[in-house]
């Protein structure tokens, strides 16, 4: 009944939390930045292995591709050293801040996991791997029917993304628009 | 031994709650961004595993929602970083405390 997870599953598992524990804890900024793309990536081979094929390759693409690419871009851009990192020593926020998230941790496996104890196995795969509901075709009449709405204000947001970020890329915009006002 | 479901979904409270990790013990923006981008990652593996367990698209869409939206985001808050070391020169967030009383 109880399907349990792959070798395939357990190595990607290990290498995603490997490389997340890596992004916190890392010294060098690129190596936070590597390891963060590494982690992405790993998570879209987790999809590709439950049979979401479309959402994998969206996770790659976007993810691993071009969201990590421009944090890397901008680390050094930036050109940001480890003596530039602070380290945290062991100030108040440290300790509160591993003490949240180790009771988050525990608190939501506990409660968590026994629910899904019940639940049955992940179906089986079908004939390409794929899981039934997985395909573009479906995600699209999804999104194109009952999400039309949240799907459309996406639209607005990344306009509203890509205008914010020409203001922002604009040198001194403010400042120079102040001093034209100037006699 | 833990069944497949169980294992993704405490995969993903576990990089969500790493993510909490870093979020509230760097002080770095841009590592600060990362551990954000970590936590909607985890949200995302538990969204496509019980999309994936029920046959049924409305997680996976969901995800392709989430994506977009942390993309808009990471541009936005990058380029918010760029221009302020351009003002000082630094990415810590201690150094921008000018809201606190």
């Amino acid at each position: 009944m109880n399907e349990s997870p792959t070798i395939l599953q357990w190595i990607l598992g290990a290498i995603t939390l490997a490389t997340g524990l890596l992004v916190v804890l890392g010294r060098n900024p690129i190596v936070n930045a590597i390891s963060l793309m590494a982690t992405l990536f790993t998570t879209g081979l987790l999809y590709f292995s439950l049979g979401a094929h479309f959402v994998g390759v969206v996770q790659i693409l976007i993810y691993a591709g071009a969201i990590s690419v421009l944090i890397v871009f901008i680390v050094m851009l930036l050109d940001l050293r480890p003596a530039h990192v602070r380290v945290p020593g062991r100030s108040p926020t440290y300790v509160i801040g591993t003490i949240c998230s180790i009771v988050f941790f525990v608190a939501a496996i506990l409660s968590v996991l026994p629910i899904l104890k019940n639940l049955g196995a992940i179906p089986s795969l079908g004939d390409v791997g794929e899981s039934l509901g997985q395909a573009p075709e479906e995600i699209s009449m999804q999104l194109l029917s009952k999400y039309m709405i949240p799907f459309q204000a996406t639209a607005l947001l990344l306009l509203a993304a890509v205008m914010g970020v020409v203001v922002l890329g604009k040198k001194n915009m403010l400042s120079e628009r102040k001093g034209a006002d100037k006699p | 031994m833990i069944s497949q479901i169980q294992f993704l979904v405490g995969l993903g409270i576990a990089l969500f709650s790493v993510g909490i990790l870093g979020f509230l013990t760097r002080r770095n923006g841009i590592i600060a961004l990362m551990c954000l981008e970590l936590m909607l990652n985890g949200v995302n593996l538990c969204l496509v595993c019980f999309s994936s367990y029920h046959h049924n698209a409305q997680g996976s869409s969901l995800v392709l929602l989430i994506v977009l939206v942390a993309a808009a985001e990471a541009a936005l808050a990058l380029s918010l970083f760029v221009s302020l070391f351009r003002q000082s020169g630094s990415v810590e967030l201690d150094d921008f405390r000018l809201l606190k009383g």
